[in-house]
């Protein structure tokens, strides 16, 4: 446990670390971050169709209500957080970047979901807004992390506390 | 009776966390800041030694924790409290930080074992000692943001830098916060996991699968 924590933390600062360059958020994250507005736009559109979207900017032409999904709201960190718990646990490589893969994807189906839901829910309430988006959300996104980990770790056949290094691939 | 997480599968253990954060987060919400008082505290004394020519105070009120600068601001320039008659103040919302409690009980209540309290009080001074040092990043950001120039003037070590406290600003709002909750009680609660995540694919005859022993 001590060895995994301690590779982990490793990869996680350093994936953070470069996240936060300026290089990698405006060639990388900030194209991200419109494409994942774009997705918003497109999934809300054939129900709503007084949404706009530009940049990483979504906004509502009724109410003018607008969010912008900052670096931070883009799922990111918690794919980052994915790819160090993967990372560091012993499988094999092709376990790994299946559960990041996945994990992927899941990640940002719950994004997208969030982001469409403090978008309406900004529009009704902003105190419930400010709840959702700084708290509820959040822990919401990290169970979903939470959840493919530990069905990854399942399906894998590995206890929470392996720490033989012995299939260790990547 | 509730029943312990490994006997109830998986999926419904993921809709147990759902459902436990509601009493827990509504209990977090309006039992108020008191108990973040000496992490404040701590943290205001950590500000005030290492960046002695911006910070003056800390307080916390309301859920917001308000730093109070040695600076004030004349037309538009920024001078010394003394100088201007008043000191100019940055404020942060401290639940940013403060939710990773409630989080952690959410997850500990979910699974249903309460034998490792000792565990459960050694991840509690991990969770406020992280929320402490959370708190003097987010104070930090606001008065380098809040006096921007005449913050990098006055200091000029490494850890006052503009990249060293946006990266731990990040980090201790976007990562900690969800992080250690989970970080720790997957720690305490090894055997536990273990079981309710493992025994449905256990190989025969393969130990480091094997059902753990009942911790009870």
């Amino acid at each position: 446990m001590l060895r995994y924590s301690a590779w982990f933390f490793a990869v996680l600062v350093v994936l953070f670390g470069l996240e936060m360059l300026g290089p990698v958020q405006e060639n990388v994250i900030l194209p991200f971050t419109a494409f994942i507005a774009k997705v918003c736009v497109a999934i809300v559109t054939p129900f709503d169709g007084n949404v706009l979207a530009y940049g990483k900017i979504l906004q509502s032409s009724v109410n003018g209500f607008a969010v912008s999904i900052e670096p931070g709201c883009n799922g990111v960190e918690a794919t980052i957080m994915l790819i160090a718990a993967a990372v560091a646990f012993p499988a094999t490589l092709k376990q790994k970047l299946a559960v990041v893969v996945i994990g992927f994807f899941a990640i940002q189906a719950a994004n997208i979901l969030r982001i469409i839901s403090l978008f309406y829910l900004g529009q009704w309430n902003m105190q419930v807004f400010e709840w959702a988006h700084l708290y509820l959300w959040p822990v919401l996104i990290m169970v979903d992390v939470l959840a493919v980990f530990l069905v990854w770790l399942r399906v894998i056949n590995r206890p929470l506390d392996s720490d033989s290094g012995d299939e260790v691939a990547a | 009776m509730i029943k312990r997480a490994a006997n109830i599968g998986p999926g419904a253990f993921f809709i147990r966390i759902i459902v436990a954060m509601i009493p827990c987060f509504a209990l977090w919400w309006f039992m108020g800041d008191g108990w973040l008082q000496p992490a404040s505290d701590m943290a205001g004394a950590i500000l005030e030694w290492l960046l002695p020519d911006s910070v003056n105070s800390l307080q916390l009120t309301d859920g917001t924790l308000q730093v109070v600068s040695n600076w004030g601001e004349v037309q538009g320039r920024l001078v010394p409290a003394r100088a201007a008659g008043y000191a100019l103040a940055f404020e942060s919302n401290v639940r940013v930080l403060s939710y990773s409690v409630p989080f952690y009980f959410a997850l500990q209540t979910a699974l249903w074992n309460w034998n490792v309290k000792k565990n459960m009080v050694i991840s509690l001074l991990v969770l406020y000692s992280v929320v402490t040092v959370s708190m003097v990043f987010l104070c930090a950001k606001s008065v380098m943001v809040g006096l921007g120039g005449a913050f990098m003037e006055a200091n000029r070590h490494w850890y006052a830098s503009r990249d060293f406290i946006a990266l731990g600003f990040q980090l201790a709002t976007l990562m900690l916060p969800v992080l250690v909750p989970v970080f720790c009680w997957i720690v305490t609660n090894q055997s536990e996991l273990r079981s309710l995540f493992m025994s449905m694919s256990t190989k025969p005859g393969d130990e480091s699968n094997a059902e753990p022993e009942e911790s009870e």
